[in-house]
Order: structure tokens, then C-alpha cells, then sequence
């Protein structure tokens, strides 16, 4: 009972109209937001299928970032100029203007690394979990559902209903990485 | 308005990724003669290393010459792709779409034959380790953070770094329709892992549209940066000539403008090699020249304010260096080629419809924009080093060498190389971007008229 | 999806929406205020031309002047910018800008007096090269007055639908007022005619504008310091002007909004959000600038250089430079990186009136040592001069003149139609709402 059987459902759709009313027939069917994924090889408006809005705190990594790259620049510079003191054209060791290029590129690389790690984050990448088909790069609309194993052919209904050329299922009681079967 | 893309997924697939699939014959002639001549370039540097930097033509005062010319033009070739990337993506214009792959692709290879050059003309370059690096701490040596010439690696490697990540990150989807497309087991299996399971989700092409902006709006400043850092090297020195307040936005803007017109280069030549005519039109050309027009007027006031301003004080020794430099001397002449290559003949004739949508004449007027703006960092940096000191005794004059001549065209063979190998293995192109756009072109019809439209961002 | 201002959607285009000038009580007490100060103001004004005191009696209102060239004679800019860009939420926001060239003619009553309180051109640093046309004197009015005749003749053009159409049948108005109208039909040729002019006037403004900013800048400043020498400052000079003319559209917008429902259904979240990364931009944009002039110098060490940047930032007028720092700088960065302010007017308002305070001090340090440098001619301080504060008539003079501004502003806006009602409809138009699958979508237009 610690692992729960949980199957992954994808059917695969030509257009994107089908693939908008097979996530409305499947809210419907009491199947939950969180529960249903679409996957297309092209970005389509938000919302234009119906899927629930995606939260995320990507902005948040920078912020975070841009500290850590300005705390580390800062002692990079002061310790280095400080462990060698070298006086040069009358100006100060540790003097705020000469220093400003280098907290500033930290600041901003510091920035940049943590938004690529906050992307790869968010994304969930990598992502090995799902399932996935590639006929998806040819244009066809995924609509993923995941579900308890005994609602597995209520869900199949609803995607076949919607007009599904395929679906493709994988058992789930650990994460797997392949399509399991595949029923036209 | 913009030619809409009308051809349907798979199609724009098969088109995008054609050169990445199979390989004509000329790329492997063409690999070869650019390889060839970066080879000579490290030919070159390998006498030199042996023979030490006055192989190179180098002796006081003028220790700065073509590779220097070459570090500052190549760091403003690198600018275009990220400003044009990351300011239309943050605009949300539509006609980007083609453009910026090629772009930042552009601003990699440059950026990385840019900084080749502090590195050759240091001489010996692993003494750089302890230039730029703590490499020596337990000696106490360290890097001197007050130098602009350790700024200068700092500002390049963040901008390079970020840049590389930039673009890695946008194309994801592509790596993953690479991915899908492949059909041998070692680029399924390379792809694969470097697309990271890419699926497309809600989720996934939400960040994508988020961090597209958040990296542009990131990217930017340092972009701005760069060639400021860049421009300090010589700005606050008390060189004649040099000591301007004005270097830092002057180069920021001559470096724009040399590289958009570059972009303009690249895309017309990509769109010929790469049979790309339904991608890049003459509206995306139009666009960025119309974009041209206004960077190359910005540059141009701040050509007139360096030059009234380095006249205004009237200081004998700056007079002396501009006098030098478009009046007497024999720089004279490149001075008029600098002007009649950046502003004169290429301005105005942009001001033309039938110019800016001419392939022919944009490939023509953006390669005399570039062969200008090298001329113009020349005329920048080595007239000002002949008459750097005072005293008369310490003059000297400049003639570049035929090994420098060899390593400035090695750079153009790296860059151009760089392009050709990356396109082999990916696309110019970026191709979830393109089947975007054909979703988001719409049409209004107001009374008759069917106006384009799109939908917003 | 963001959501575009309902009223902007929702605009009438049958029967046309005509905008109409503010109704903006005279009895009203800031109102009243303002006129108080504004005839303070001018009584300043005239003991000054009436005073026999020299150049260094109109330092404080050079530093005025600079003021009004900065963020009101920038502000028409910020509408040009919308319109070269078809910028969607700079439409509210053109007619707003457009109205700044009245207070900006005020600058030319300043600058008159000023300029011929200068010393000659010969044996001092000029851009003029020691040319004896007139200049500084003929040249930098000349400039002047041309920027202000573009800015007036551009929002004359802009005017001319919006006016022709509350004037209604043009064969009953007098001939004067038709020939003012540009006897408008509304004809095809006519709206191609009116959008080409409004881009050109515009590129011609800011071109004017640009010039004047180097002159003005020069003669009045760089010229009169010893040891001031900054090719990049005329630039500096026009991005913190551009900072502040976005800063002043934002206070006018909330003006707008907070007591003008009718005309203020058209501002909200997205004006403000596009107005605030603007500000941020600016802003990071003056620090850029701030910062290559001085690293510069910084650098260099030379000691003339170094005695006027004392002069001016480190030690002698160092509370003005201070304040400016904090006001353009520092808490405007510190606020306008988060999302939530930007996207809110009133948080907004504050934040851009911080800016044109900041903006008042940079000006006073920039330009107050200069007009009161003892010795022009010279190459360098000998030493550094103390610091020049204002008397009551300075003060009256920059609040009284700053109130004529505001009075002028509110003048114009009683006068002619706060938005532009042709831009506005031709946006709405172009924007639409449609279901696109499940979602709604804002679907913009993109005529060539």
C-alpha cells in the first residue's frame, strides 16, 4: 500500500479542437486539473485547451541569485585587493568605483545561473517520467492523464470519445520511463 | 506585414531540419577551406609564441594593433544577437522569430574568437592564469580587480556564459524534435540527453515564455556592460585621443551597429546556402534595417560628440590626434573609407523602400557597414598610440604585419566555421518558435480591408 | 493574459468617441496655489532682469531652465517613441505627452536673460569654435526656438481631428478657423497625411531636441567650469530628461485617473506597467551614464578634472548630488524592480515625483557652480570654490516657475482634449477580444 498504483493515460489527437474537448470531457468526468497534462511540439496561448493555470516562482531564482553572485564578487574583490595591496595612481585599496564591474557581473551572472536552475526546475527537467510519443513532433496533441489504476478504462472512454487515434498507457507502481501498450 | 509561414508542421520541420539530417557535398569543401585558413591563424600564433610578439609587428609605442582592432570588432559583432534577441522577444514582435537563433548562434562563435584575441597578444598566454585568476594564491598572487583588464574576462565570460545558456535553453524544443526526427541510435541518444525529456507540457512551454523574457531582461545590462568594460580599456587611460567619456556609450552603439548589419549579413547568406526562402523574407529584412537606421543615427551622435568634444578643450595633444587621424597622416585615407563604409554611402540608401527589401543591396551596404566599423576601431586605437607619449623621442609609426593579416582572417574563418559545424548539428532556425508563429497569426477584417493581426503574448 | 483596459476594448466607434478637454475648477485650491506661487514666480523673475546682479544672480534659474528643458520639453518624446513603436499602451498616453510643449516655451523666457548674462566665447573651452555668429547668444535661441516650434507645430498636427470634429460643420466656421483645422474632412488623404506628419514632426522634435540638449548643455555648463570637459554629459543631460518626462506622464496619468473618471477610464494597470519599466530602464540608463563620466575621470586623476567633479558630486554641492542619487537612483531602483509597483499607478505616481525631486537637485549641482565659477577663462580650479546656496528669490523662482509650469499644463489641458480620440479609436480598432479554443485572446493589428 506504500506504492500506489497509479497509471499514466495518453491519447494522442490531430487536432487541437479535439484535444481541447477531450480535457473538458475529462474535468468533466471528475478527473482532477493537476491530473491532466497536454503535450504538444508547439506552444499554444494558455488556457487554449482548458488546462488549469500553471503557478510558478521562476522569479524568485534571480533575486536569490543576483545576492549570491554579489556576495561572493564582494569577497572575491575586497580579499583580493586586500591580500595584495598594491597602490596604484594615488587611489584607495578597497575604492567602491573601481570594484562596481566586478560586483556587477557577479551580480548578474549569479542572476542568470540561478534563473537557468530555477527553468530546469520548473520545467521539471529532466524529465524521464512521462509518457510521450513521438508523433507529437508531427503535429498530433498528448493528452496525458494520470489515474488510479481502477478508473483506467473510464478515462480510456472519455479520450476515445473525443476522438483519440491512439492512446498509449503505461502501468505505474514506481517511476518508468517507456509506453508500456499502445491501443488504437 | 509579414509573409505568414504556410506550410504545415511537418513540413517546417523537414525544411528546418534538412541541413541537420543530411549533409550536401559543399559542406565538407567548404569545412575544409575555412579550416585551412584557421589553421594558418594557429600557425601563426605558434611562430609567435616561439619568436615572441615582434613576429607580430609589435614595438613601442604601438603595442596594440590589428589584435586588439580584431578583440574590439569581434565583441561588437557579438552584440547584435542578444540585442536583437532578447529586445524583440521582450517587444514581442513577431518578425524575431526567424532571426534570433541565427543571432545568438553568431554572438557564441564571436564572442569565443573575440576573446582568442587578449589571449594571442598577451604573448604567453598562461601567464593570463594568474592575470585574470586567483590561480596563485598560496604565492600571493592575485588578479588586480582595480584593472580594466580584469574586468575585461570577468564582463566577456558572464556575457558569454549567459549567452550559451540562453540559447541552450531556448532550444529545448527543438533539441527535442531533433530528438524525434533522428534516425540513428547515436543522435537519438545524443539528443535525447541533451534535450533533457523535453515533452512539450503546459508547464514546460509556460517557463519557456517566462524564462525567455526574465533571460532577456537579464541578458540586456550585460550586453551593455561588455562592450563598456571594453570600452574602459582605452577610456581611462590618459592616451590622447582615448580619455573620452563617451567610449562607453560609443562603443556600446558602434558595436549594434556593426552587428546587426552582421545579422543582416549572416541571414541573407544563410537564407541563399540554406534554401530558406519561405523563413526569411524581405519583411524581416526591411524590419531589421529599419532597426539599422535608427542605431546607425545614435552612432552618429555619438561619432559628433566624441569628436566636437575631443576638439572642445582644445588640448594640443587631442587636436593633434584627431588632426591625425582624418586630416594629416597617413590614416587620411581610411578615414574617408571609414566614413563613406559606416554612414555615408549605407545610410541613406536604407532610407529606401526598394533598398531595404533588396537582398542584393542589404548584403552589399551591411558588408561595407562591417569593413567601416573595423576601420573605424583602427583608426580608434592606433593613431592615438603613435603620438601617445609627449615626448617627441618616444614617437613611433605602424605598419601591420602579414601575420596579422593571416590572424584577422583566421578569426573570419573560426566565426564562419563555428556557424557551419553548429548548423550540421542543429538548426539555424529555431523551429517550435517558427510553428508558433503560425498559430499566432491572425487576420482582422475592418469594413474590406483584411488587416494582419496577432495574438498578444 | 494580461488584461487591456475594458475601456480601450469597449470604445465607441459609432457614434464616435470624441474626448473632450478637462474640467479643472479655477476655484480650486491647489489650483489657487499655484497661481500664488506662479505670480511669485514671475516677481522673482523680473527683480532679476531688474537686479544689476551678473551672471552668478541667475545661477539658481539657469538650473530652472535646465529643469524645463529636462523633464517637460522631454515628455513629447516619450509620445513620439509610442507612436514610431505603434506601442498599444502608449495611445492614453500621446495626448498627455503632447501637452508638455506648452510649459516648455517657458524655457525660452529664461533662457534670454540668461544667455546674455555669459561671458564671451574667445579664451574659454566652446563648441563653437570661437565662431563670431552670434553664439552662444543667436545659436542657442535659435536652437530653442526651433525644438519648441517642431513641439508645437506636432501637437498642432496631432490636435487637428480631435478639434475639427468637436467643431462640427467646417463650412460654418469662419475661414481663420477652418484654415487652423487645415479645413479637415476626414478624408483618406487627410488621416494619411496626419499620421505621416505627427512620425515626421516627431523624429524632427527629437532631433531639435537632441541638439538643444548639446548646446544648452555646453554653453551653460561645460563652458563656464574650468576643468569640466565630458563628451558623454549632453547624453546624460538627454536620458535623465527622457527619465524625467516618463516620470512627469505618470503623474499626470494618475492626476487623470484619480479625479477624471471620464478621462481616466482609459488609464489603468497597463499603462502603468509599460510606463514603469520605462522608468526602470531610464534609470538604469542615468546610472550608466552617471557612472562612464565618472569612471572616467575617476581614472584619469587628472586634477582639473577632478577639482569640478569635487565640485560638483563629491564634496561641494555633495547634499544636492546626494539627494539626486537617492531620488533618480537608488529608491526608484529599490521600488520599480518589483512587479507589483510597476503595475500599479499609485504606487507608481510617488515613485516618478521622487524622480523629478532627484531630477531638480542633479540640476542645481550641475549647474549652479557652473554660472557662478568666478573665472570661466580658466583651465582649473585653484581651489575649490564653496558652495552657492539660494536666496528667497531662488527659491520663489524655482517654485514659483515650476507653478507656472503645472498652471500652463493645466491651461492647455482646458483648453484641448486630454487623450488623442483619432489614436484612440484607430487602437480600438485594432484590438479585439476573441475565443481562441477554450481561452479568450487579445488579437492586435499590425496594418503596415
Amino acid at each position: 500500500m506504500g506504492i500506489r498504483d497509479n497509471t499514466e493515460l495518453l491519447g494522442l489527437y490531430e487536432g487541437p479542437d479535439q484535444a481541447a474537448d477531450a480535457v473538458g470531457n475529462l474535468k468533466e468526468a471528475g478527473f482532477e486539473d493537476n491530473a491532466i497534462e497536454v503535450l504538444s511540439a508547439t506552444p499554444y496561448p494558455e488556457g487554449a485547451f482548458g488546462e488549469q493555470t500553471i503557478k510558478h516562482r521562476l522569479f524568485t531564482f534571480p533575486f536569490a541569485g543576483a545576492a549570491c553572485g554579489l556576495a561572493i564578487g564582494l569577497a572575491w574583490v575586497i580579499g583580493a585587493q586586500v591580500s595584495l595591496p598594491i597602490v596604484t595612481g594615488g587611489k584607495p585599496i578597497v575604492a567602491f568605483p573601481a570594484i562596481i564591474q566586478i560586483l556587477y557581473e557577479g551580480t548578474m551572472l549569479g542572476a542568470v545561473l540561478f534563473t537557468i536552475i530555477g527553468v530546469l526546475f520548473e520545467s521539471r527537467l529532466p524529465d524521464g517520467i512521462g509518457l510521450y510519443d513521438e508523433r507529437i513532433a508531427d503535429g498530433y496533441i498528448g493528452i496525458s492523464v494520470m489515474t488510479e489504476t481502477e478508473r483506467m478504462q473510464e478515462a480510456r472512454t472519455v479520450l476515445n470519445g473525443a476522438g483519440a487515434i491512439d492512446i498509449i498507457s503505461a502501468e505505474k507502481s514506481s517511476p518508468a520511463a517507456a509506453p508500456a501498450t499502445s491501443n488504437a | 506585414m509579414q509573409d505568414p509561414v504556410t506550410v504545415d508542421d511537418r513540413t517546417v520541420d523537414r525544411e528546418l531540419l534538412d541541413f541537420v539530417m543530411r549533409t550536401p557535398r559543399w559542406f565538407f569543401g567548404s569545412t575544409f577551406a575555412l579550416a585551412v585558413g584557421l589553421l594558418a591563424g594557429v600557425l601563426v600564433f605558434l611562430t609567435m609564441l616561439n619568436w615572441g610578439l615582434q613576429f607580430l609587428g609589435y614595438s613601442s609605442p604601438v603595442y596594440w594593433g590589428f589584435l586588439i582592432v580584431n578583440f574590439v570588432f569581434w565583441i561588437g559583432i557579438s552584440h547584435a544577437g542578444v540585442m536583437i534577441s532578447a529586445i524583440l522577444r521582450i517587444v514581442q514582435a513577431e518578425w524575431r522569430r526567424p532571426v534570433t537563433r541565427a543571432a545568438e548562434i553568431v554572438t557564441v562563435f564571436s564572442l569565443m574568437t573575440a576573446l582568442m584575441f587578449p589571449l594571442i597578444h598577451s604573448g604567453r598566454p598562461w601567464r593570463t592564469l594568474y592575470w585574470a585568476f586567483p590561480y596563485d594564491w598560496i604565492r600571493g598572487m592575485w588578479p588586480n580587480p582595480r584593472s580594466p583588464l580584469v574586468w575585461d574576462p570577468s564582463a566577456i565570460m558572464t556575457y558569454l556564459t549567459s549567452t550559451i545558456l540562453f540559447v541552450y535553453i531556448a532550444m529545448l524544443p527543438d533539441l527535442a524534435i531533433a530528438r524525434d526526427r533522428a534516425t540513428g541510435p547515436v543522435r537519438k541518444t545524443i539528443y535525447g540527453i541533451l534535450s533533457l525529456g523535453f515533452r512539450g507540457t503546459s508547464r514546460q512551454w509556460r517557463i519557456q515564455a517566462v524564462a525567455g523574457i526574465l533571460l532577456s531582461a537579464l541578458i540586456l545590462p550585460i550586453f551593455v556592460s561588455v562592450h563598456s568594460i571594453v570600452s574602459w580599456d582605452f577610456a581611462v587611460t590618459l592616451v590622447p585621443g582615448w580619455h573620452s567619456t563617451t567610449f562607453a556609450p560609443y562603443f556600446v552603439i558602434g558595436a549594434v551597429h556593426s552587428g546587426v548589419s552582421a545579422v543582416v549579413m549572416a541571414m541573407i547568406i544563410i537564407r541563399k546556402i540554406f534554401h530558406l526562402q519561405n523563413y526569411i523574407t524581405a519583411d524581416h529584412i526591411d524590419s531589421l534595417t529599419r532597426l539599422l537606421i535608427a542605431v546607425a543615427a545614435t552612432w552618429f551622435f555619438f561619432l559628433m560628440l566624441d569628436f566636437f568634444f575631443g576638439l572642445y578643450g582644445t588640448e594640443p595633444t587631442e587636436v593633434d590626434t584627431w588632426s591625425r587621424r582624418i586630416l594629416e597622416g597617413e590614416w587620411r585615407y581610411l578615414a574617408v573609407i571609414f566614413a563613406l563604409c559606416s554612414f555615408i554611402i549605407p545610410v541613406p540608401m536604407w532610407l529606401f523602400r526598394g533598398v531595404r527589401r533588396s537582398f542584393f543591396w542589404m548584403f552589399v551596404t551591411t558588408v561595407l557597414v562591417n569593413i567601416g566599423m573595423w576601420i573605424e576601431r583602427f583608426m580608434l586605437i592606433v593613431p592615438a598610440l603613435e603620438r601617445k607619449s609627449p615626448l617627441t623621442f618616444a614617437y613611433g609609426d605602424y605598419t601591420p604585419s602579414i601575420s596579422e593579416f593571416i590572424l584577422v582572417l583566421a578569426s573570419f574563418c573560426m566565426v564562419t566555421l563555428g556557424v557551419l559545424v553548429f548548423s550540421k548539428f542543429l538548426p539555424l532556425m529555431p523551429v517550435a518558435d517558427i510553428k508558433e508563429g503560425k498559430i499566432m497569426k491572425q487576420e482582422m477584417k475592418i469594413g474590406r480591408a483584411d488587416v494582419p493581426a496577432t495574438i498578444r503574448e | 493574459m494580461s488584461s487591456p483596459e475594458r475601456a480601450a476594448l469597449e470604445l465607441s466607434l459609432r457614434p464616435a468617441y470624441r474626448p473632450k478637454p478637462l474640467r479643472i475648477s479655477m476655484t480650486n485650491a491647489v489650483v489657487a496655489l499655484l497661481v500664488v506661487l506662479g505670480v511669485g514666480g514671475i516677481a522673482a523673475y523680473v527683480s532679476r532682469i531688474a537686479g544689476d546682479g551678473g551672471r552668478e544672480s541667475w545661477a539658481y534659474p539657469t538650473a530652472v531652465l535646465m529643469v524645463l528643458i529636462s523633464f517637460v520639453a522631454a515628455a513629447p518624446l516619450i509620445a513620439y517613441a509610442s507612436r514610431a513603436t505603434r506601442g498599444y499602451w502608449g495611445l492614453p498616453s500621446r495626448r498627455i505627452a503632447d501637452l508638455f510643449v506648452i510649459p516648455s516655451l517657458l524655457s525660452m523666457v529664461i533662457l534670454i536673460p540668461v544667455m546674455m548674462t555669459l561671458p564671451p566665447l574667445k579664451g574659454r573651452a566652446n563648441l563653437w569654435f570661437d565662431f563670431a555668429w552670434g553664439a552662444p547668444f543667436f545659436t542657442d535661441v535659435l536652437a530653442l526656438g526651433i525644438m519648441l516650434v517642431a513641439g508645437l507645430a506636432l501637437l498642432w498636427v496631432s490636435l487637428v481631428p480631435d478639434l475639427a470634429a468637436n467643431a462640427g460643420d467646417m463650412n460654418k466656421l469662419p475661414r481663420w478657423r477652418r484654415m487652423l483645422l487645415l479645413n479637415w474632412k476626414g478624408s483618406v488623404r487627410n488621416w494619411k497625411t496626419v499620421r505621416v506628419t505627427v512620425k515626421v514632426l516627431g523624429a524632427f522634435y527629437l532631433m531639435a531636441y537632441v541638439f538643444v540638449a548639446m548646446v544648452l548643455t555646453t554653453d551653460l555648463g561645460q563652458s563656464l567650469m574650468p576643468g569640466w570637459r565630458s563628451g558623454v554629459f549632453p547624453a546624460y543631460h538627454l536620458i535623465s530628461g527622457i527619465q524625467g518626462g516618463v516620470a512627469a506622464i505618470i503623474i499626470v496619468s494618475w492626476l487623470i485617473r484619480r479625479f477624471s473618471p471620464e478621462a481616466g477610464q482609459f488609464i489603468g494597470n497597463e499603462q502603468a506597467l509599460n510606463l514603469g519599466k520605462l522608468l526602470l530602464g531610464l534609470t538604469l540608463l542615468w546610472f550608466y551614464f552617471f557612472y562612464s563620466d565618472f569612471i572616467v575621470v575617476w581614472y584619469g586623476r587628472k586634477p582639473s578634472e577632478v577639482a569640478a567633479v569635487q565640485v560638483q558630486t563629491a564634496s561641494v554641492y555633495l547634499v544636492p548630488f546626494l539627494i539626486a542619487v537617492f531620488c533618480q537612483l537608488l529608491i526608484p531602483i529599490a521600488l520599480l524592480i518589483f512587479n507589483g509597483v510597476r503595475r500599479n499607478l499609485n504606487l507608481l505616481a510617488p515613485v516618478a515625483l521622487i524622480v523629478i525631486v532627484g531630477q531638480i537637485f542633479d540640476r542645481i549641482r550641475l549647474f549652479v557652480p557652473a554660472m557662478t565659477s568666478e573665472d570661466p577663462f580658466a583651465h582649473s580650479y585653484e581651489e575649490l570654490p564653496n558652495a552657492v546656496g539660494p536666496d528667497l528669490i531662488d527659491i520663489l523662482f524655482i517654485v514659483g516657475f515650476l507653478a507656472l509650469a503645472a498652471l500652463a499644463y493645466l491651461w492647455a489641458a482646458r483648453r484641448f482634449p486630454i487623450h488623442s480620440g483619432w489614436e484612440l479609436r484607430e487602437g480600438a480598432m485594432l484590438r479585439e477580444e476573441r475565443k481562441f479554443m477554450k481561452t479568450e485572446v487579445l488579437v492586435l493589428g499590425k496594418p503596415d
